[in-house]
């Protein structure tokens, strides 16, 4: 890879600005459209799988896993600590070796050797005569080597990220003066042919040497079957969902031996075609059949042995057209066969180490937590010693990307095995002599435990610094550097806590401070900056004083690290009580504002975060009035990115800190600003319109009353903007509409409230639904804030009429917006709207109570309890009972929800008769909805529901002892609500009834039923009380059936966890015990002993 | 099937954390002794009965509270010595 980067000439001599020098390699800018050619050929399906593969989505840092392939493919076993050591001490030797060679090869070789590095200096597109002459002097020699080799060379291009390296289009990548050369003779392209895996097995279970199929045939045979789309079925795996290209190449056996019968072969051959049929089943098969073969490969792990399992799976994530899905579940197969294997897992402890590592520095969290679990499980089976003797040959590797995910695997198995075993380790490795990288890694090492273990670091504190105190003055400039990082990450971990430990290294951090420069002196700032909130006052006061001396000597530092660094500092320390507000005031802050309040800072997405934060850090201490007195000039400034800035921090400390201080004239100045950054927005991307958004309405709440002579000119400019062209305007508009709404209402003015709500309602024929829907929001908050609704216009009930076909609208935010608009005026503006409206309303609304979000039923519900109110509940019950008849579960489920809301906005003696009575209709699932409405009603209504026990018994009977499942499980569930509800309120003997109902049902196997009848029984005994409900136990204990005893310890455990102390006094008195239960028949043999607790006896 | 299993693994963990709980394995004497093991740390924690027993039995609360921690040792015994233990 660096010599095919070396070779690309850099075109950055025009844009230096565009220069970036972290691992991202690219062509040329203007060869960049012969990619796109490219592309366009692509097919578009192909491009749409592509998108899914995870390697599409991988930076060049983590590519690069794709190189361990190699070690795996080596099929070696893992080599013992020693042979490792020795191996690595080979390779590098080997390499410094090449190392010198490259630099004596200058001196030593002739004209070949002696063009080639000056060619690297020269402009690539200067003409080289001299190489042009030799290239056309050998070119009529190529041409008739070509003309022989063309035919075979032409079939099969090296591919590389897609882009075949045609001749064309090296002629394009490369610079003038390459010649062709044409291969030897007995040379055959081999580099197009998948290495095949299935050979690593097969050696392992011969003895000798096996001579390897010859490699056409092995072609042949693929390309047979090389063809995805000819695959739909794999023979005894029908429930595949697809079967990939590279699918064939680790499970090509399955299909190529499958004329041959189960019978026929060997044991070993027999366990391997199981095995790889259950991860292809898991890899591509349909959800059911992934997790029965998912267990089945579990059980049988230990029978087919490490071994194999790994020789499939590894090869499988390494592969490059892996994708997301398929990586969870191989990732999840290892996890289960490691708890299996146990300790058998130590052989194979390497390479899975090197297919699991580079999942730790995936972007996606849940990635990342995936490879630690499988870490953390793989130290905890293998052990400390084997983890630390497989790693360390990796820990002073030359390259940067081993050393880094090997760290990172460190502290994964120091937070799972304890930091304190694994701590004379890195000891030694944080002393070693031998290489400045093992240093490297080891402070690297602690730096990642810092970070993955937070505060729990704290305990082995003092050793971890130990480690490092050293290192602070290591003679590596990159070792002392990252200990700084390693330094700032512990302290930012064990905050606030742990001076103690940090005290004994600020002597020579101290001294560092004066012997670095640039982004070195940077890092060691940082870590004294987060050192600092961890002193006390006295020490920080002074630390403080001092650091801030340095910091305002390189206030004006261009360097980005070094801007970063002061501006943590100032956030970290400014709020702080050891820093003096005259200091601040006095020294710094012009300082701060002349250096740090500037465009270029606004440009850079990140420093600017931080600027903000230290702003608001700096407020916190000196009070709103100088940062706005200062934040209000660059609001009108000609670069939008440092307007956003300032209104991002205007607005986030006046909400923070309130604007009581603020004087008229920098309110006028500061809304003057805040408009005139409003309405010259350019910029249309989320994230940036939602800070002017928030910014401005966040201040003008703040405002109150003040921004009352303001409002014409604010208002008009929000209309001007309602009605612009472009959607993004409109919806930010619209959004702000409904922020100030209570603003105008406090200012009084009600007027302007009704001409919003006026021009509102006409733009209600918006097109695009995200505007649509921020409109009914400006709409619900006009309406929330109107003092008098009969004086809008148009009047309410023509607005509802205008709302119901807008409920029809498909988009979520749209419906979400509409249901709580409707909601509002049912529950503010009843009377205006005539009931036969409201009728036809909560119809539409029953197709909303089957939403996919959960929001929108959500918010369906509670409308259908306001309209409920609003009308009263008989016409809205009908519409809902009849809702119970449909097939729809979910809508089922929401209806009864419905009525449990309805119930309890309008009382449940309003419903209750309803609802007995609907159960009588002989309809399983009307019978079903009745009883899981009124578990829904029991658990609204709490305590009241004590007052409904006696009059639901009969119907509640009946449902306990219905054959049905489904149905006992919905009844137990309504005794579990109703239970709640009466608990403390006596009604024993109603719970009784019901328990006695319920416990023959403590047998059913079904794991949803059983989970509801053990509950309900459990908050039954709440209120029967513990003695009661251990008389219930006592007999199932030691019952001669095992299924018998298993339930009642289950329920006995479930009351012993919640309640030992109230078990003991209703504790049986053991004055004899039989025999222990066997699987024979009991025999009636007593121990005499006396079991009973004297104590107990005792009678005053 | 697989609920077995998790079942188990809850079942190992409420374990870990609370003794008394049992399973289809307990046994009558592993019962019994976890049955009078909680009853005695019961009498001994709670300082009303403790006073209660203390007067009843004319002995000073800490001692009772001493011998109900003991009893909790070996909590099937019964407070009556074999022959070994005494040698022992």
């Amino acid at each position: 890879m660096p010599s095919h980067n070396k070779l690309i000439p850099l075109d950055q001599v025009d844009k230096p600005t565009n220069v970036k020098l972290t691992g991202t390699f690219s062509m040329p800018k203007q060869y960049e459209i012969s990619d796109d050619e490219i592309e366009a050929h692509k097919d578009q399906l192909s491009l749409k799988s592509d998108s899914k593969r995870l390697i599409s989505r991988e930076s060049q840092y983590q590519k690069r896993k794709y190189e361990s392939l190699q070690k795996l493919d080596d099929g070696e076993r893992d080599l013992s600590y020693k042979e490792a050591m020795e191996r690595r001490n080979r390779e590098k030797e080997m390499e410094r070796q090449l190392n010198e060679e490259r630099e004596q090869q200058p001196e030593q070789s002739d004209t070949v050797a002696t063009t080639q590095p000056r060619k690297r200096k020269r402009r690539w597109d200067v003409r080289n005569d001299e190489a042009t002459e030799e290239v056309a002097a050998s070119k009529t020699q190529d041409e008739v080597n070509d003309n022989n080799k063309q035919p075979s060379s032409e079939t099969s291009y090296a591919i590389v990220d897609g882009i075949p390296l045609t001749d064309e289009i090296l002629d394009m990548l490369l610079p003038s003066g390459f010649t062709k050369l044409t291969p030897p003779e007995d040379y055959t392209h081999t580099h197009n042919i998948p290495p095949d895996n299935t050979k690593a097995i097969t050696t392992e279970k011969t003895d000798g040497y096996m001579i390897p199929e010859s490699v056409d045939a092995v072609t042949s045979k693929q390309l047979t079957f090389n063809n995805p789309q000819l695959i739909h079925e794999v023979p005894g795996l029908r429930d595949l969902v697809y079967f990939k290209d590279s699918d064939m190449r680790i499970f090509g056996k399955l299909i190529t031996t499958r004329g041959i019968k189960n019978t026929e072969l060997s044991i070993d051959e027999l366990k391997e075609r199981k095995c790889m049929k259950l991860i292809l089943k898991i890899k591509n098969g349909q959800p059911n059949k992934r997790k029965q073969s998912l267990r089945s490969l579990a059980d049988n792990a230990r029978y087919f042995g490490p071994n194999l399992i790994f020789n499939i799976i590894l090869p499988l994530l390494l592969d490059k057209s892996l994708e997301d899905q398929e990586r969870h579940l191989l990732v999840k197969v290892i996890g289960r066969v490691l708890f299996k294997l146990d300790d058998l897992i130590r052989p194979y402890t390497h390479k899975i180490l090197i297919v699991i590592m580079p999942l730790l520095i995936d972007e996606d969290l849940y990635t990342r937590l995936e490879g630690r679990e499988i870490i953390s499980n793989l130290s905890k089976a293998t052990g400390l010693a084997h983890m630390i003797s497989t790693l360390r040959p990796d820990i002073d590797h030359s390259d940067d990307y081993v050393r880094n995910t090997v760290a990172r695997t460190f502290a994964v198995v120091a937070s799972s095995l304890g930091i304190q075993s694994l701590l004379p380790f890195l000891k030694a490795v944080c002393n070693s002599k031998k290489s400045w990288m093992a240093r490297h890694t080891g402070v690297k090492i602690i730096s990642n435990i810092a970070i993955l273990m937070g505060s729990s670091i704290l305990p082995h504190l003092n050793g971890l610094i130990s480690c490092l105190t050293k290192l602070i003055n290591d003679e590596n400039l990159y070792v002392r550097s990252m200990t700084a990082m390693a330094i700032t990450s512990l302290a930012q971990a064990s905050a606030p806590y742990g001076f103690e430990s940090f005290e004994k290294i600020i002597e020579p951090l101290w001294e560092s401070l004066k012997k670095h420069r640039g982004k070195h002196l940077a890092a060691f700032l940082t870590s004294i900056g987060s050192i600092i909130p961890l002193m006390d006052e006295e020490y920080g006061n002074y630390y403080t004083n001092e650091v801030f001396k340095i910091l305002k000597r390189e206030f004006n530092s261009p360097d980005d690290d070094m801007k970063k660094a002061i501006l943590n500092i100032i956030k970290q320390c400014c709020s702080l009580d050891s820093i003096d507000k005259k200091f601040i005031t006095d020294d710094l802050l012009e300082e701060f504002f002349t250096n740090f309040w500037n465009r270029r800072v606004a440009l850079d997405n990140k420093i600017n975060k931080m600027c903000v934060e230290a702003s608001y850090s700096l407020s916190l201490k000196i009070g709103t009035n100088p940062i706005l007195d200062h934040v209000v000039i660059p609001m009108k400034d000609e670069s939008e990115a440092y307007r956003k800035m300032a209104v991002e921090t205007a607005s986030k400390v006046i909400v923070h800190l309130g604007s009581y201080s603020i004087d008229d004239r920098t309110v006028n100045r500061l809304l003057d600003g805040l408009l005139y950054s409003f309405q010259n927005q350019t910029n249309n991307n989320d994230s940036s319109s939602s800070i002017f958004l928030e910014g401005f309405g966040n201040i003008m709440i703040s405002l109150g009353v003040r921004v009352k002579p303001h409002l014409m000119s604010i208002v008009s400019a929000i209309l001007y903007r309602l009605k612009n062209q472009s959607p993004e305007v409109r919806q930010q508009a619209a959004d702000l509409i409904s922020k100030i709404c209570p603003v105008l209402k406090i200012c009084d003015e009600d007027e302007m409230i009704i001409r919003l709500g006026t021009i509102l309602y006409e733009s209600l024929g918006e097109v695009y639904p995200e505007v649509l829907g921020s409109i009914l929001g400006a709409l619900k908050s006009v309406i929330a804030n109107c003092n008098n609704i009969e004086s809008l216009n148009p009047p309410i009930s023509q607005l509802l009429a205008t709302l119901t076909p807008i409920l029809r609208n498909r988009h979520e935010k749209v419906q979400e917006m509409t249901i709580n608009l409707i909601g509002d005026i049912a529950s503010s503006a009843k009377e205006y709207i005539n009931h036969r409206e409201w009728v036809r309303i909560s119809f539409e609304l029953l197709e909303m109570l089957k939403a996919y979000k959960r929001q929108i039923r959500q918010s369906a519900n509670r409308t259908f309890g306001l309209i409920a109110k609003a009308i009263g509940p008989a016409d809205v019950l009908v519409t809902l009972l009849n809702n119970l008849r449909v097939q729809e579960r979910q809508l089922r489920v929401c209806t009864a929800v419905a009525i449990g809301i309805v119930a309890d906005i309008c009382s449940p003696y309003t419903i209750l008769p309803a609802l007995m009575n609907e159960y009588r209709f002989p309809d399983k699932n009307v019978q079903n909805g009745i009883l899981k409405s009124m578990s829904f009603m029991f658990e609204y209504i709490g305590d009241v529901s004590s007052d409904y026990v006696y009059s639901v018994i009969p119907l509640l009977q009946d449902a306990l002892t219905d054959r049905d499942l489904v149905h006992r499980q919905t009844a137990a569930s309504v005794v579990r609500q109703l239970a709640i509800g009466c608990f403390g309120l006596g009604y024993e003997d109603a719970f009784i009834h019901f328990l006695n109902l319920i416990i023959p049902n403590v047998f059913e196997t079904s794991p949803h039923v059983i989970s509801r009848i053990l509950e309900s029984i459990e908050s039954c005994g709440l209120v029967i009380g513990t003695g009661l409900m251990l008389n219930y136990i006592w007999s199932g204990l030691f019952h001669p059936a095992r299924m018998v005893r298993s339930v009642y310890w289950k329920m006995y455990n479930d009351m012993y966890v919640y309640g030992v102390d109230s078990m003991i006094p209703y504790y049986p008195r053991f004055e004899a015990i039989g025999d222990e239960v066997k699987n024979e028949e009991p025999k009636l043999c007593l121990d005499k002993n006396d079991y009973s607790i004297s104590e107990l006896d005792l009678w005053i | 099937m697989s609920d077995n299993l998790r079942d188990r693994q809850q079942f190992e963990t409420q374990k870990f954390k609370y003794i008394g709980v049992g399973s289809a394995d307990t046994t009558r004497n592993e019962f019994i002794s976890n049955v009078k093991r909680d009853t005695y740390s019961n009498l001994a924690s709670h300082n009303p009965t403790l006073e209660y027993l203390s007067v009843s039995l004319n002995k000073p609360k800490k001692e009772i509270r001493f011998q109900m921690i003991e009893k909790m040792i070996r909590p099937l015994d019964n407070g009556i010595k074999t022959e070994k233990d005494k040698e022992t």
